[in-house]
């Protein structure tokens, strides 16, 4: 839910700008002229704007983003029990903040990559209602995942600086760095959400919900 | 001689307020559509506000300030 503070501006706006037009004659005066500015103008575009500010955050939320019912088993996925996967292990301890855990991830790191990531977000409404929804499995990414977007967190940090696996062959935590070696695709975090296999996986029930059942 | 009264404006046409009339109820349908779009956390309710609620708050706007310069 949006704060009340915004559920009462919206209230307030229309209603006042609703009066002001059940009421037109209060604006021949000087007094009037001044209300219907703030009720005709200024007031819609300040709540407009608060509004679409929510909803951008609002949309970067897990639970907006697992809504649409091609993305259920992505959801599900991070719920598998098994640490190779990538997403599931970063959702379950934390690595990633719970309530934004596919925003965190599936947006580049830049200026403009949550505008970027809105107007994907559009196009997939587009596939969703009028082209038709492909099955969970066949959605593919637009272009191979960037190691920037796994680099964002783990860059600096002891574990991915001196991992004995990372630092292996001379040069490969560089070629890492510089996007020449994957961090996904080249068979070292190969398990991503693989929602063709959810069928055979087994999950992971966090405590909280294990406990009101 | 005294000044003529800025304050009241008996010249504010029907006309005006006709757009007035129209500018608020646009924006009030306008609002109406935008507070409804927060109960749903779901993709069709940001299409709805932006695609439906922006623009009749916006079209109202316009009305209004078109009013101005009537």
């Amino acid at each position: 839910m949006p704060p009340l503070f915004l559920i009462s501006l919206f209230t307030v706006t229309g209603v006042v700008a609703l009066l002001v037009g059940l009421r037109v004659h209060v604006t021949r005066s000087r007094e009037g002229k001044m209300l219907a500015f703030v009720a005709l103008l200024a007031l819609p575009v300040i709540a407009a704007g608060l509004g679409f500010n929510t909803h951008m955050e609002r949309a970067q939320s897990t639970t907006f983003c697992l809504s649409c019912h091609a993305m259920g088993d992505y959801g599900k996925s991070l719920y598998i029990d098994d640490p190779s996967y990538i997403p599931a292990r970063h959702f379950q301890n934390n690595q990633v903040p719970s309530d934004r855990a596919c925003y965190t991830c599936h947006t580049e790191y830049t200026m403009f990559g949550g505008v970027k990531a809105k107007t994907k977000g559009l196009e997939h409404l587009w596939v969703q209602y009028v082209k038709g929804a492909p099955k969970p499995e066949d959605i593919k990414l637009y272009e191979p995942f960037h190691n920037s977007q796994c680099l964002h967190c783990h860059l600096g940090a002891r574990r991915f600086e001196e991992g004995s696996a990372h630092n292996k062959v001379p040069g490969l935590l560089e070629q890492i760095k510089s996007e020449q070696k994957s961090c996904t695709s080249s068979g070292c975090h190969e398990f991503i959400h693989d929602v063709a296999s959810l069928k055979d996986a087994t999950f992971w029930k966090p405590k909280s919900e294990a406990a009101k059942q | 001689m005294s000044e003529p009264d800025v304050s009241t404006s008996a010249a504010s046409s029907p006309h005006i307020e006709r757009k007035i009339k129209w500018a608020s109820a646009l924006i009030g349908a306008g609002l109406f559509v935008q507070l409804g779009s927060f109960l749903w956390v779901h993709p069709i309710s940001f299409v709805l506000f932006l695609v439906v609620g922006c623009p009749l708050v916006g079209l109202g706007v316009l009305l209004y300030l078109l009013s101005l310069l009537d």
